[in-house]
């Protein structure tokens, strides 16, 4: 094993991990802070993320 | 939330109709909808050995925050038996949002492989890619979600019969068990092909969950990615 159990990471798999999270607190009917604040950290990882895998600009070089 | 949900309320006994039926039934078949679309790119994933893209899961995070803006109407439909305007708005709202976000991912993806004779990421399915298919059915959902918003204010505050077993019930509760079994099934498959890393390498092509525990040791078809915080 290279890594250890405790180096656990991944940021695609926290965000699944958050999205499934929040699902769970809706269904069992958690307060609507709880789940609308969830929601909106979650986009803001989603967009981080996609701004972090999306390298060179936002569009790519093409001529519009 | 159940003092907030009565305060917006109103007092009188709600009034029935279809016009809130519909809108409760289309929020059970959007999310139904992209949950099926998730399902699909699973389904490919196991089925036909295609390892998702970096861009491929952020289309599907965005198709999922765009069905939990749904689950709100849904969720408070079962819980109270109608749905205010208040609610509507926000549960759409969240979906408007996701789905935006999810058109742009899809398209910078599209604009990758626009130029004639681009081979493309995976195999296609009716003649087009799958991110292809995403941004179309994202931007349709921006229009479904416009026109649901339209006519919300004909919709909300009418009563919707999920108290008891019924059709009504047992949709919304599927819709909900539904996106949940594919969330899982999606958090599994991302565990997997991520590992013990931060993020994704540029073209995955390999389950690296395996090789960090050195189960599988062949080499990477496009390099490991990259530990820690650095840009793979």
């Amino acid at each position: 094993m290279s890594l250890p159990l405790g180096t656990v990471r991944g940021m695609d798999t926290l965000i699944f991990g958050g999205l499934l999270a929040t699902l769970i607190a809706m269904y069992r009917e958690s307060s609507r802070t709880v789940v609308l604040a969830a929601w909106w950290v979650l986009l803001l990882a989603v967009v981080l993320l996609t701004a972090h895998y999306v390298t060179g600009g936002p569009a790519p070089t093409l001529s519009y | 939330m159940t003092a907030t949900m009565h305060s917006l309320l109103p007092e009188a006994p709600l009034e029935g109709g279809l016009l809130g039926r519909v809108q409760y039934w289309f929020a059970c078949c959007f999310v139904v909808g992209w949950t099926g679309v998730v399902c699909v790119g699973l389904i490919r994933q196991f089925w036909l050995g295609e390892v998702p893209c970096q861009l491929c899961l952020v289309q599907r995070m965005f198709m999922v925050l765009a069905a939990l803006g749904a689950c709100h109407v849904i969720r408070t439909a079962l819980t109270y038996g109608a749905v205010t305007g208040r609610d509507y708005m926000t549960g759409w709202g969240l979906a408007l949002v996701a789905a935006t976000g999810g058109s742009f991912a899809s398209w910078r993806q599209t604009a990758l492989h626009i130029l004639p004779g681009a081979k493309g990421q995976g195999a296609e399915v009716l003649g087009l890619h799958l991110y292809v298919w995403a941004w179309i059915l994202f931007q349709l959902s921006v229009a479904a979600i416009g026109v649901v918003l339209a006519f919300a204010h004909a919709t909300a505050d009418r009563a919707i019969p999920t108290s008891g077993p019924g059709p009504y019930r047992a949709v919304g509760l599927f819709a909900l068990w539904f996106l949940g079994a594919a969330v899982a099934l999606s958090l599994a498959a991302v565990f997997l092909e991520q590992g013990f890393h931060w993020f994704l390498p540029d073209d995955p092509g390999r389950y690296e969950f395996f090789h960090d525990l050195g189960v599988l040791d062949r080499p990477a078809a496009s390099g490991a990615p990259t530990p820690g915080p650095g840009r793979s």
